[in-house]
């Protein structure tokens, strides 16, 4: 299970809490996972659901952290120019770099349930039963938080944008 | 582009972890032996086992064992003969699911006695899908009818997971191989030799072992070689296995 799944652990803590703190948290997720492996049940989700659902409960135990991450990538994004990758290609160029500023600074207003949501859709590509396996809720709580998410980042990009 | 599109987008990029990292990372977990009171994994179970040892998996013939097959094939000593007699030396036949010759009836694998299920499946000579998971299945009972824990998963879904209560650790291995030896391993050798790849590279495989230090250039035996390089680093020589026949490697 560590040789499958570490380097999608690590990623994901990593895109959370940078790497300084991601060696530790995947450590810990590890430790865990295999005191607990006997609670894992194969009919609730796959394995990488399971791992990232303790990931996440491990990072919460650095909120201040991830708080300081998504606010640096938002400053980051707010000083990229058109053909800067830091963050992947966005390839709408200058708007689209400040409108990710925004969205950065929501999600990190957001409660810790709906960052999670919102990021393992996001950043790790999970499917909907994925995140319903990590996060222990129905699949349609998860498309209809999905939902509310989004139009509640537009709405206050929106907003903002009129200010 | 939407709000989340752009998000996704704009993903932080990570780098993998690196073989020497990956080492000191496992290196860390077993290291730290005190279990946490504060449980982070604790969302909804209130009855939570404690396992120590960590799990075991093995990966079955289904997917990079196949090519574990394939290898030994190619390198001759062991050769499709040495399948067949393992498998008791009835004519093999390819099947295919779907086939015409794939029963259509779901063996009952939990009430059958050792190796019955087996005999069963090679009786016509053919191990179809349903039979191989009717054998999977077996296993997995036999495993847990002694009080283990057990399930096929892993990325392919493919892998045999087992883990033990704290007070049964050392037993593992040895039931995990008596459940393999009556409900598996026979049957799964059979569906491997009528599955064999076709297109692997035993070249770049052998190479790849080479310059893992798996084997060594002085080795003469290739079959001998290759067992030991599974026995030394299994993930490795799996590895080596992908590279050569990329078509093992499970979706993803």
């Amino acid at each position: 299970m560590y040789e499958w799944f570490v380097d999608d652990v690590y990623r994901f803590v990593a895109r959370r809490l940078g790497p300084e703190l991601a060696f530790d948290v995947t450590a810990d997720t590890f430790r865990i996972a295999y005191e607990r492996l006997s609670s894992f049940d194969p009919q609730q989700g796959s394995e990488r659901g399971w791992l990232y659902g303790i990931a996440m409960n491990v990072i919460r135990n650095h909120r201040r952290a991830e708080h300081r991450r998504l606010g640096a990538l938002a400053r980051i994004a707010r000083d990229a120019t058109a053909t800067d990758e830091t963050f992947g290609r966005v390839e709408d160029g200058i708007d689209a770099h400040s409108r990710l500023a925004r969205v950065l600074d929501l999600v990190a207003e957001l409660s810790a349930d709906d960052r999670d949501l919102l990021l393992l859709y996001a950043w790790e590509r999970c499917s909907y039963h994925d995140i319903a396996a990590s996060m222990q809720i129905p699949v349609g709580t998860v498309r209809s938080r999905l939902n509310r998410i989004r139009t509640t980042i537009t709405a206050h990009i929106e907003v903002l944008s009129h200010e | 582009m939407n709000d989340i599109d752009l998000l996704t987008a704009a993903r932080p990029h990570v780098d993998n972890l690196d073989r020497a990292d990956k080492q000191r990372l496992y290196s860390a977990i077993t290291s730290r032996t005190t279990i946490s009171t504060d449980d982070p994994t604790d969302q909804t179970s209130p009855q939570l086992i404690p396992v120590v040892g960590g799990d075991r998996h093995r990966t079955t013939l289904r997917h990079f064992a196949i090519g574990r097959a394939a290898v030994l094939i190619a390198v001759g000593t062991v050769g499709i003969a040495g399948l067949f007699a393992l498998a008791r030396d009835t004519p093999v036949t390819t099947d295919q699911p779907g086939s015409p010759s794939a029963p259509t009836t779901v063996l009952p694998t939990t009430t059958m006695p050792t190796d019955t299920l087996q005999d069963q499946i090679l009786a016509d000579g053919v191990v179809t899908e349903i039979e191989l998971t009717a054998a999977q299945d077996a296993t997995v009972a036999c495993i847990e009818a002694r009080g283990f824990n057990a399930y096929y998963g892993g990325p392919d879904g493919d892998s045999l997971i087992s883990s033990a209560p704290e007070a049964k650790t050392g037993q593992l291995n040895g039931v995990v191989d008596t459940c393999e030896a009556s409900n598996w391993t026979r049957v799964s050798i059979r569906y491997a030799s009528g599955h064999l790849p076709v297109d692997f590279d035993i070249e770049a495989i052998w190479t790849c072992m080479r310059d893992s230090d798996l084997v060594a250039a002085s080795d003469t035996d290739p079959t001998t070689a290759f067992q030991q390089a599974v026995s030394i680093n299994q993930s490795v020589a799996d590895d080596c296995i992908k590279l050569g026949q990329p078509a093992l490697t499970p979706p993803t």
